[in-house]
C-alpha cells in the first residue's frame, strides 16, 4: 500500500516526450494504480499534461476518474506508479483526516495545484471574501491586506464583483462553485483540477461555470477537467482521455475522440450520452 | 387556593434561584470537562484515548442521584468532606461533562469530510485546519444540543432534593410537609420547573433547532440523564 | 461480596419499577400517539401540551406528586406503586413521542398501497405499518428503557426499596457511601447492557425481516 519513494530528481528521460529539465511536462503520471481495501479500480494509469493544456477526462459512472483526479492531489493515495511535476517526483503522504498534508513536500505540491470539488467545498462560516482570503494568509503566508485585494482581483475575474460579503448559503449554486474556483486561483497554481463542477448545478447554473472556465483556459491556465458535458470536451478542450474500468480506453485530440473515436467502447458510451 | 399559592411563590422563588445557580455552576464546571474529555477521546493518543472513552460511558451509564451520592457521602469515606450545595454541583458538573463530551465529538465528526479536503488541498495545515475551519463549524452544530443538555440539567438539578439542597423542590417539600398542601406545593414547584424549561426550548428553537420539540433538545441526550 | 448480595436484594424493585413503567407508558402512549397524530387540530395541539406538560416537570416531581398527593386521599399506595406510576407518567409522554417519530418514519405510500390492496384495518396495521414502525420505534425505545433504568433510582426518594435505596441505608450505617455506591453504579451498567444487547439484537432481526 505504501507509495513506492524514488529519488527526485528524475534524471532520466520521460518516454514518448523527449522531456529535459526546460520542457518537462508541468504534470505527468506514470502507471498510477489505486485501491480501495485492496479492491483495485484504476489500474495502472499514466498521463501526460503540458503546459497550457486543457484535458477533458470522461467515461462512465465508476470508471475511476474522480479517483485518479485526487490521486494527483494525494486525496487519494496511489498503491503504485509515480506523479511528477515539472519533472520531479512528488512524494506525497496524505494523512491525517483522509486530507491533510504529512509531509512539506505534498504542501508544497499541493500550492501548485488547485482543485475545484464537485460539492464546491465551500467554508460556509466565512464569506465570499473570506474564503478566498484565508489559505493565501494561512498556508502562502500572504500579508493580510495583500490577499484581501488579491481575492477581490480573483472574485472579479470569476464575475462576483459585489458579492464579496456574502455567505455561501445565500449564493447559488453557480455563484459557489465560482468563488470555489477563486478561491482555488488565488494560490497561483500552475494547474487546475476539476472533478465534476457542473454536476451538481441546474444547467443554466452549469453555464456560468463552463464560461468561467473557458474563460480561464482562454487565458492559457493548465486544466485537468473531469465532465460529463460533452459541449466542453469538444470545444474546449486540447485534448480528451477517455477512461471506462479504470484503464485510459482512449485519447487524442478532442475532435478526433469525441467525433471519431476509435474504441467500440468510447463510440458506445458517446453515443448513449448524446442519445439523452 | 389562591391564598395558598400567593403564600407559596415567595417561599419557593429562593428555591427556583439555587435550581439555577446549581445549573449556572455545573455547566461552568462541566463544560470544560467535556471539552477536554473530547479532545482526549478524538485526539489523544491510545491508552489516553481509552481513558476518555471510559470516562465519557460511565459519567453517561450511572444514574444522576448515584452520581450525588457517590460525592456526597462517598468522598467523605475518603476523607473529603463537603456541603450538600457544592457536592450536588461537582455531581452534577461531572455528569455534564459526560454528555457534553458526547455532544462535542458528535459536532466535530458532523463537520462534512469535503472541509478537510478542501483544507488539504489549500495546503492549510492540520491545526490551522482544525483551528480556522472545523472548530468553528463544529461549534454551531453543537449549540443546540448543548441548550438541549442544559434543559436536563436543570430538571436534574431536582435531584439535589435529595440530599437536602434548598433548592425549589426541597423548599416545595419542606413547604408541605408543615402546611400538609402536598398536592398543592409539588404542582406548583411542576410548574414552575415547566416555565422554564419552556423559556430554555423557546431559546433553543430560536438558535435554530432543527426540530421544534423538547425531543429534537434531547437527541444528544438521552431520556432520563 | 457481601455488599454485593445486599445491593442484589434491590434488583427485584429496580427492575420491577422499570419494566411496570415501561410497560404503563408503553400501553398508554398508544392513544397519546395517535391523538398527536389526528387530523383534528384540536386533538394534535392537546396531545403536545400534555406530552410537552410532562416532560417538562422533573420525573422526581412526579414521583413525589403522586406518593404524597395521592397519599393525602383515601386511595393508598405502596411505594412501589406510586413509583410505577410516577415513572410511568413520564414514560407515557416519552414513549408517544417514538411511536409518533416511528409512525412519521413511515412513507404515507406504504399506508396507501395498504389500502389500494383492500386490506383490512387489523391486517392492515398489524402486517405492513406495525413491522415497519418496529425497526425504528426499538433502538430508542431500548435507548429509553436504560433511560429509565436509571431515573428508577429516583424512586428510592419516596423509599421504595430498590438498588439505590439498600445502598443509601448501608452506607449511612455503616459510613461507607463511595465502595457502596461504586458497586451500586456498577449494578446499574451491568443491568442495562442487557437491555442494549437485546435492542441491538431485535433491532438487527427486525430490519433483516423487512429488508426481506
Ligand atoms: N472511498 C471509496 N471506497 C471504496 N470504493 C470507492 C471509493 N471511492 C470510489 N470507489 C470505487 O472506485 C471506483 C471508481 O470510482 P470513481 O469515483 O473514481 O469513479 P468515477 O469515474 O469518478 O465515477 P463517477 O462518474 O460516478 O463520478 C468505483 O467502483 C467506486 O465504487
Ligand atoms: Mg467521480
Amino acid at each position: 500500500m505504501n507509495f513506492s519513494v524514488h529519488n527526485t530528481p528524475l534524471d532520466t528521460p520521460v518516454p514518448g516526450t523527449g522531456s529535459t529539465a526546460g520542457t518537462a511536462p508541468i504534470l505527468e503520471l506514470r502507471d498510477i494504480r489505486i485501491e480501495y481495501k485492496g479492491h483495485e479500480v484504476v489500474h495502472g494509469v499514466s498521463l501526460t499534461v503540458q503546459r497550457g493544456e486543457v484535458i477533458a477526462l470522461i467515461g462512465p459512472s465508476g470508471a475511476g476518474k474522480s479517483s485518479l483526479l485526487r490521486s494527483i492531489n494525494f486525496l487519494e493515495q496511489p498503491s503504485a506508479g509515480q506523479i511528477l511535476v515539472n519533472g520531479q517526483q512528488v512524494q506525497g503522504q496524505a494523512g491525517r483526516r483522509g486530507a491533510i498534508a504529512r509531509n512539506k513536500a505534498l504542501a508544497t505540491h499541493r500550492r501548485d495545484v488547485g482543485m475545484v470539488f464537485q460539492q464546491f467545498n465551500l467554508f460556509p462560516h466565512l464569506t465570499a471574501l473570506e474564503n478566498v482570503v484565508l489559505a493565501q494568509v494561512h498556508s502562502l503566508g500572504r500579508n493580510k491586506d495583500e490577499a484581501v485585494a488579491r481575492a477581490r482581483q480573483e472574485l472579479a475575474h470569476v464575475g462576483l464583483t459585489g458579492h464579496e460579503d456574502k455567505y455561501p448559503a445565500k449564493c447559488s449554486g453557480g455563484q459557489q462553485q465560482r468563488i470555489a474556483i477563486a478561491r482555488a486561483l488565488a494560490m497561483d497554481p500552475q494547474l487546475m483540477l476539476f472533478d465534476e463542477p457542473t454536476s451538481s448545478l441546474d444547467p443554466e447554473l452549469g453555464v456560468e461555470v463552463l464560461n468561467t472556465m473557458k474563460r480561464l483556459a482562454s487565458e492559457g491556465m493548465t486544466m485537468l477537467v473531469v465532465t460529463h458535458e460533452m459541449h466542453f470536451a469538444e470545444d474546449v478542450a486540447d485534448r480528451v482521455v477517455f477512461m471506462a474500468d479504470g484503464a485510459v480506453v482512449e485519447e487524442g485530440p478532442a475532435e478526433q475522440v469525441m467525433l471519431h473515436p476509435a474504441s467500440e467502447r468510447a463510440k458506445t458510451f458517446l453515443s448513449a450520452v448524446r442519445g439523452r | 387556593m389562591i391564598e395558598s399559592v400567593l403564600a407559596m411563590v415567595p417561599e419557593f422563588i429562593p428555591g427556583l434561584g439555587i435550581s439555577l445557580l446549581v445549573t449556572i455552576a455545573s455547566l461552568v464546571l462541566g463544560l470544560p470537562l467535556g471539552i477536554l474529555l473530547a479532545l482526549g477521546s478524538l485526539f489523544a493518543a491510545r491508552p489516553l484515548q481509552y481513558t476518555c472513552i471510559g470516562l465519557i460511558e460511565l459519567g453517561r451509564g450511572i444514574p444522576g442521584l448515584i452520581m450525588l451520592y457517590l460525592v456526597y457521602f462517598g468522598l467523605p469515606q475518603m476523607g473529603v468532606v463537603m456541603d450538600a450545595l457544592p457536592a450536588s454541583i461537582i455531581a452534577l458538573g461531572l455528569m455534564t461533562g459526560a454528555y457534553t463530551a458526547e455532544i462535542f465529538v458528535a459536532g466535530f465528526r458532523a463537520v462534512p469530510q469535503g472541509q478537510w479536503e478542501a483544507c488539504g488541498t489549500l495546503a492549510l495545515s492540520y491545526w490551522k485546519s482544525l483551528r480556522l475551519v472545523i472548530l468553528p463549524q463544529a461549534i454551531k452544530i453543537v449549540v443546540p444540543p448543548l441548550i438541549g443538555w442544559t434543559i436536563m440539567l436543570f430538571q436534574a438539578t431536582s435531584l439535589a432534593y435529595a440530599i437536602s439542597v434548598p433548592e425549589l423542590m426541597s423548599r416545595a417539600y419542606n413547604y408541605a410537609s408543615v402546611t400538609f398542601e402536598y398536592a398543592l406545593a409539588f404542582t406548583l414547584a411542576g410548574l414552575m420547573y415547566l416555565a422554564v424549561t419552556l423559556l430554555g426550548l423557546w431559546l433553543f428553537r430560536r438558535v435554530g433547532g432543527r426540530r421544534r420539540s423538547l425531543s429534537a433538545a434531547k437527541v444528544a441526550v438521552p431520556a432520563g440523564a | 461480596m457481601e455488599l454485593l448480595v445486599l445491593l442484589s436484594s434491590g434488583i427485584g424493585q429496580t427492575l420491577g419499577i422499570t419494566f411496570g413503567a415501561l410497560l404503563l407508558g408503553s400501553v398508554l402512549a398508544v392513544p397519546l400517539a395517535a391523538l398527536r397524530r389526528s387530523e383534528l387540530p384540536a386533538a394534535s395541539t392537546a396531545a403536545k401540551i400534555l406530552i410537552e406538560g410532562i416532560r417538562g416537570v422533573p420525573p422526581i416531581v412526579w414521583l413525589l406528586l403522586i406518593y404524597f398527593a395521592l397519599g393525602e386521599t383515601d386511595l393508598k399506595l405502596t411505594t412501589f406503586q406510586a413509583s410505577v406510576i410516577g415513572l410511568g407518567i413520564v414514560s407515557t409522554a416519552y414513549i408517544a413521542e417514538i411511536y409518533r417519530s416511528g409512525l412519521d418514519a413511515i412513507p404515507g405510500g406504504q399506508f396507501e398501497a395498504a389500502d389500494a390492496l383492500g386490506m383490512p384495518f387489523g391486517a392492515k396495521f398489524f402486517k405492513v405499518i406495525t413491522p415497519q414502525a418496529a425497526t425504528v420505534v426499538i433502538p430508542p425505545l431500548a435507548t429509553f428503557a436504560i433511560g429509565l433504568l436509571k431515573d428508577s433510582a429516583l424512586a428510592s426518594v419516596i423509599g421504595a426499596q430498590d438498588i439505590t435505596f439498600r445502598a443509601f441505608q448501608e452506607a449511612q450505617a455503616n459510613l461507607n457511601g463511595l465502595t457502596v455506591f461504586m458497586w451500586a453504579a456498577l449494578l446499574y451498567i451491568l443491568l442495562s447492557i442487557p437491555i442494549a444487547a437485546l435492542a441491538r439484537y431485535t433491532g438487527s432481526r427486525l430490519t433483516r425481516k423487512v429488508a426481506a
